[in-house]
């Protein structure tokens, strides 16, 4: 059964006397366990997509369904990270990835729990830090663990990427890859860059813009092996896609 | 910044300033400008027979008023700023009556509340509540909306948003309006107590000024000003204990 379906999602957004279709005809299923990234230029309606599937935008036409459920950030569990990571400044590290699991009134099973998520993604000896005391990819790894502590039923993330160095952003996307491994949580990551699309993504989703719409579901037969970001293959890939988008964004 | 060292630059203030006071006062040369060798001679002397119950007084009057400012002040702040409707509604309201001059009110909250603690109290509150009301306020429009979506998609309810964001995010716009009004409401309050009191700083220093004793009167500035101290220092106190995020 699939885990997320949406099915005739339509957005629009008023400014002023005009109406503007963000999102149109959107159609997507995504199964229990899996991720997929979203690529799309500027105005493709990638982090509007991500706002209704997080109950943030509300004001939406078509079916949208979480476990079969419409979404209901009350009674399911979604996690969510923006592009600024969403740590609240005031917050010390320990507190920020409590942040989740004391809204949702729900105990860790046990401190180890959530020690073993702070082991995890390396923030040992940094959970007294706030996070303007932080980098980019350490502040990445704190949103990470808020997000994973709480077990979500979907982890929605809106660039997560994209503000880190080359060298940074490969390592924790490894991060992501290895904690997502052991916890299989559904995952749907909006990015501008293909190979992070094709690294993180078992199904990429490529949008065109003016109105968002879906042109392509890829299923991606790379996800997940061992050292691909260094094979021909994932380049070859990486290569046709673009040279798809290519073509869809200038018609 | 060095926390341990922060009382001994206190000190270094007192010093530098009664170093000043002592150059006037020999080079003036009268008895209305005394040395502070003097007052505080003087000080040590009645501080406890005399001037404490004052000073007692007047320090309740501005704890009272601030209490009141605040626990009025910050929800009011809070709803106005988290939710538009209340905005557009109560900020013309606000903005209406903030800038009426709450002093030449005195003679008409004394009819309607008496002489005593509630006029002066009142008083003090209106003072501090406005400033409260609209630091709070705009601390919490100058939040990022971005901060609130991870709240949001946790299906967090405003009073969960209140704890974790609004509060938290708009302290130190708080904290920098309480200390501008306290000034004020300092001023505010020695001249209400000038009025249908026996006790306050005040009415201390006004009566030993009538009764030409200016020991007395200095004695009282000192004390007053000490409780300014006191006040500024207690707030910085709580932004460092609370807001030490902000400089990180």
């Amino acid at each position: 059964m699939a885990m997320i379906r949406i099915k005739d999602l339509h957005v629009t957004y008023q400014a002023g006397e005009n109406r503007y279709d963000v999102l149109k005809n959107i159609h997507l299923e995504l199964a229990e366990g899996e991720t997929c990234a979203v690529i799309g230029p500027s105005g493709s309606g990638k982090s509007t997509l991500l706002k209704v599937l997080s109950g943030i935008l509300t004001d939406y036409k078509g079916t949208v369904e979480i476990n079969g459920q419409a979404v209901m950030p009350r009674s399911q569990t979604i996690g969510f990270i923006p592009q600024n990571y969403g740590l609240l400044a005031w917050k010390n590290v320990y507190d920020n990835i409590r942040l989740g699991i004391k809204i949702k009134h729900v105990h860790p099973d046990s401190q180890n729990h959530l020690n073993a998520m702070i082991e995890l993604l390396g923030l040992n000896g940094l959970e007294a830090r706030y996070p303007g005391e932080l980098s980019g990819g350490q502040q990445q790894r704190v949103a990470l663990a808020r997000a994973f502590l709480l077990k979500p039923d979907l982890l929605l993330m809106d660039e997560p990427f994209s503000a880190l160095d080359a060298l940074t952003r490969e390592d924790i996307q490894n991060v992501f890859l290895n904690v997502w491994r052991k916890h299989a949580t559904s995952t749907m990551l909006v990015t501008h860059h293909m190979e992070e699309a094709v690294y993180l993504g078992q199904k990429i989703v490529i949008m065109s813009a003016a109105p968002g719409t879906i042109s392509y579901i890829v299923d991606n037969p790379l996800f997940g092996i061992e050292g691909i970001r260094n094979q021909p293959e994932f380049f070859q890939l990486c290569i046709k896609l673009r040279k798809m988008i290519k073509e869809d964004w200038s018609k | 910044m060095n926390e341990k060292g922060s009382g001994i630059w206190y000190l270094y203030g007192i010093l530098i300033f009664i170093a000043a006071w002592q150059a006037v006062a020999s080079w003036i040369n009268l008895p209305i400008i005394p040395s502070p060798a003097k007052v505080l001679e003087n000080l040590v002397k009645i501080f406890a027979s005399q001037i404490a119950i004052h000073g007692f007084y007047s320090l309740w009057r501005i704890v009272a008023g601030v209490f009141f400012a605040i626990i009025i002040g910050i929800p009011l702040g809070l709803c106005m700023g988290y939710f538009p409707r209340w905005d557009r509604y109560l900020s013309p309201l606000v903005y209406l009556t903030y800038p009426i001059p709450k002093i030449a009110l005195l003679p008409v909250f004394m009819l309607l509340f008496g002489l005593g603690e509630y006029s002066k109290i009142l008083m003090i509150f209106l003072i501090i509540v406005f400033q409260v009301i609209i630091a709070v306020r705009d601390g919490v429009k100058g939040i990022p909306k971005e901060t609130y979506y991870p709240l949001y998609s946790l299906g967090a309810g405003f009073i969960d948003i209140c704890r974790e964001i609004l509060i938290p995010a708009s302290m130190p716009k708080f904290l920098t309006a309480l200390r501008v009004a306290m000034a004020t409401a300092v001023s505010v309050l020695f001249f209400t107590e000038t009025f249908g009191t026996k006790y306050g700083m005040g009415y201390f220093i006004m009566d030993a000024w009538m009764r030409v004793n200016y020991l007395e009167m200095y004695s009282g500035i000192a004390v007053l000003s000490n409780i300014g101290l006191i006040l500024f220092g207690t707030i910085d106190y709580i932004e460092r204990k609370t807001c030490s995020w902000q400089y990180k």
